[in-house]
């Protein structure tokens, strides 16, 4: 007797989906319009919610171990993101001499000058020192790998990020040039002296991907002959003689420090905010960055508030739908009523609906951010320096999609409750 | 469980006592004090429009329960079964026929009999082979089964009816102006029909008109406002 009770169970759900299924397909074209206004509803919520959080994640982990950042006088928010980020541009530049001063200091272990301002197809080009790849960590405490060769050591050799490498599909051992500038059409290109791909670096999900490594003599090499940003007429210098000449730069754009002792950080900080022969500024990199978050919460709250909006506006735009579709279904509703439907059916039927639409507008989504993510993580990488992993599944998104369809189910209580409400009372069929 | 349709039928399938019924508590719009049906009777209840037709009609099928007395089907107290009780008893027992809107739009013919068939309880593994057999004594070709039936003409969507209110075999047929939307011949023939599958299936049939002229075949007439005590003319 069980078995049969459970076949009838079965039964009966099948039967129930069979004809929510067929009502919706009846009325496909306004389902069709309700799904993907949740669909787009819910692509948004998750969206905004993945990228938010990928954005944590991938500013946090883009530098660890840096002590100090020092540059020109600015906002330290600006430091961090043109320094750490590549995304901006120095106000001013910082001389050799100030770099060469507070890199001899006692409290300092280690220092890496960074010299930016060119760049290579869109690519930013950043001169720097050998010590970059010994000291620089990202993530957890993680050094730079070289995936293929090794560190520059001439003056025109050049170190590859893992990305640049792989979409301009560049090998060690080729040549290529770079252009003045930041654009990625740059009309001035420092053609006359080309670099040697040495190295390729491996994959960190960071910045550094999307950077071309030179000496920082090669940086002051390419700019021989070239003044206030335009290269001077008739002034032109050879790659082989441009060798001869004094290659130490006279300048450079930031610096960041490892120090010794933590316990040092404040007071050299300090110390570097009251330099005395340059307005310098130095920052915590962490402090910075939790400055950015405190920036950005404000706007994150906004946006999940707009997010959570639109999908409440959706899901009211589906219970107008379904109760506006009600009038059309009292004589549907009365014959299952007539041939032996409980209210209880009825509404279930129109829940159903509902839940039904609701799972169709979170596949569509899925499938959506499934795609964008993909094509956008390449965009955001480049241009906004923003690392966000294809695997947006979550126990957070989890969470969303079940308040999705918590909120589908009481929201369609409306639609429900008033076709329980016709199916319990009169049955006049006209 | 109610009795089956195997048990032999009782002699009175319906029996109203002191029925009373209202809307709101002014003005009853039923009121029958005493009325029986025998079992197997077709039979033909005359009223025009505003009579309580359709309100009777929800109280025998347990759609509406009277304000008091006590109606009985098939030896079952209706007025003391529970909601869902009297859905499950009309699913078993009874088959409706309206006058139109019979069938669930965007479902098959198939479907929309399979469904009835499915709220009857109906365990057998031949429904299909049941809803061919009527179909062909209702003069209709099987290849209808798989169209949607908002694809049918209004005949036919009637005709549908009848086998959809017989697929479960019930003792008791109601079928409310069902030929309301037809015109004089197709009329007949539906009526012909009617009478002849409810013969057939040994059901006791309650047909409600206000067409004198369709009550020639019937057992008995009974005229609604001559039985229904209530003197108003709500709907």
């Amino acid at each position: 007797m069980k078995w049969l009770a459970c076949r009838n169970l079965t039964g009966r759900i099948a039967m129930l989906f069979k004809v929510a299924l067929q009502s919706l397909l009846n009325r496909r074209m306004t389902v069709l319009l309700t799904v993907l206004s949740i669909a787009i509803s819910i692509f948004v919520l998750l969206g905004v919610e993945h990228v938010r959080k990928e954005a944590r994640e991938s500013f946090g982990r883009t530098v660890s171990g840096v002590d100090l950042i020092v540059g020109a006088r600015t906002s330290q928010l600006n430091l961090l993101l043109y320094s750490v980020f590549r995304i901006g541009n120095a106000t001013n530049n910082i001389t050799w001499q100030s770099y060469q001063t507070l890199a001899a200091n006692k409290a300092v272990a280690w220092a890496i000058p960074i010299s930016l301002g060119d760049s290579h197809r869109g690519y930013r080009v950043m001169g720097t020192s050998k010590d970059y790849f010994r000291h620089f960590r990202y993530g957890s405490q993680s050094p730079l790998v070289f995936d293929s060769g090794q560190a520059f050591d001439a003056v025109f050799d050049v170190v590859l990020g893992a990305e640049v490498a792989k979409k301009l599909n560049y090998k060690i051992g080729q040549q290529l040039v770079l252009s003045h500038g930041l654009g990625k059409t740059s009309f001035t290109k420092h053609d006359d002296k080309p670099f040697h791909v040495v190295g390729i670096l491996e994959a960190t999900g960071t910045p550094v991907d999307q950077t071309l490594h030179v000496s920082l003599a090669g940086i002051e090499a390419i700019h021989i002959d070239w003044q206030n940003g335009v290269q001077r007429p008739g002034m032109k210098i050879s790659a082989e003689q441009a060798l001869q000449h004094d290659l130490t730069p006279k300048s450079i754009t930031a610096f960041m420090l490892g120090l010794n002792s933590k316990m040092a950080t404040f007071r050299l900080q300090r110390a570097i905010n009251d330099y005395r022969y340059e307005p310098l500024v130095a920052i915590l990199p962490g402090v910075a960055l939790a400055e950015l978050w405190q920036m950005m919460s404000t706007m994150e709250k906004v946006l999940l508030l707009v997010s959570l909006l639109v999908l409440l506006a959706s899901l009211i735009g589906m219970a107008t739908m379904l109760l506006a579709s009600m009038r059309e279904r009292y004589p549907e509703i009365s014959v299952l009523r007539a041939i032996g439907a409980r209210p209880w059916f009825i509404f279930t039927l129109v829940e159903l609906e509902a839940l039904l639409i609701s799972v169709a507008g979170i596949a569509v989504a899925l499938s959506a951010l499934t795609l964008s993510v993909a094509q956008l993580q390449d965009y955001l990488g480049e241009h906004y320096g923003l690392f966000i992993s294809r695997d947006f599944y979550s126990a957070d998104v989890g969470f969303l999609l079940l308040l999705v369809l918590i909120a589908t189910f009481t929201i369609a209580l409306i639609p429900a409750i008033n076709a329980y409400r016709r199916s319990v009372g009169t049955n006049s069929n006209s | 469980m109610v009795q089956s349709n195997a048990m032999t039928q009782p002699e009175t399938v319906l029996e109203l006592e002191d029925v009373c019924f209202s809307y709101t508590n002014c003005q009853p719009v039923i009121s029958i004090p005493d009325w029986q049906v025998r079992a197997g009777q077709q039979l033909f209840l005359h009223g025009p429009s505003g009579c309580g037709k359709t309100t009777l009609l929800n109280l025998l099928t347990g759609m509406l329960t009277p304000s008091h007395g006590s109606i009985r089907l098939l030896n079952e107290t209706l007025t003391s079964l529970s909601g869902s009780q009297r859905d499950r008893f009309r699913a078993h027992h009874i088959g409706v026929v309206f006058q139109q809107f019979n069938l669930i739009s965007y479902l098959s013919v198939a479907d929309n009999i399979r469904l009835a068939a499915h709220f009857g309880k109906r365990r057998s593994k031949n429904i299909d082979d049941d809803t061919a057999s009527l179909l062909e004594q209702l003069q209709m070709p099987a290849r209808l089964l798989r169209q949607r039936a908002d694809s049918l003409s209004v005949g036919q969507q009637q005709r549908v009816a009848i086998a959809r209110a017989l697929i479960n075999h019930p003792e008791i047929l109601v079928v409310d102006e069902p030929t309301s939307a037809l015109d004089e011949a197709a009329s007949e023939a539906f009526m012909k029909l009617l009478l002849s599958l409810s013969r057939a299936n040994n059901s006791t049939l309650l047909f409600v008109s206000h067409d004198h002229r369709l009550a020639a075949d019937f057992d008995e007439m009974v005229s609604l406002p001559e039985l229904n005590r209530a003197n108003s003319h709500a709907v």
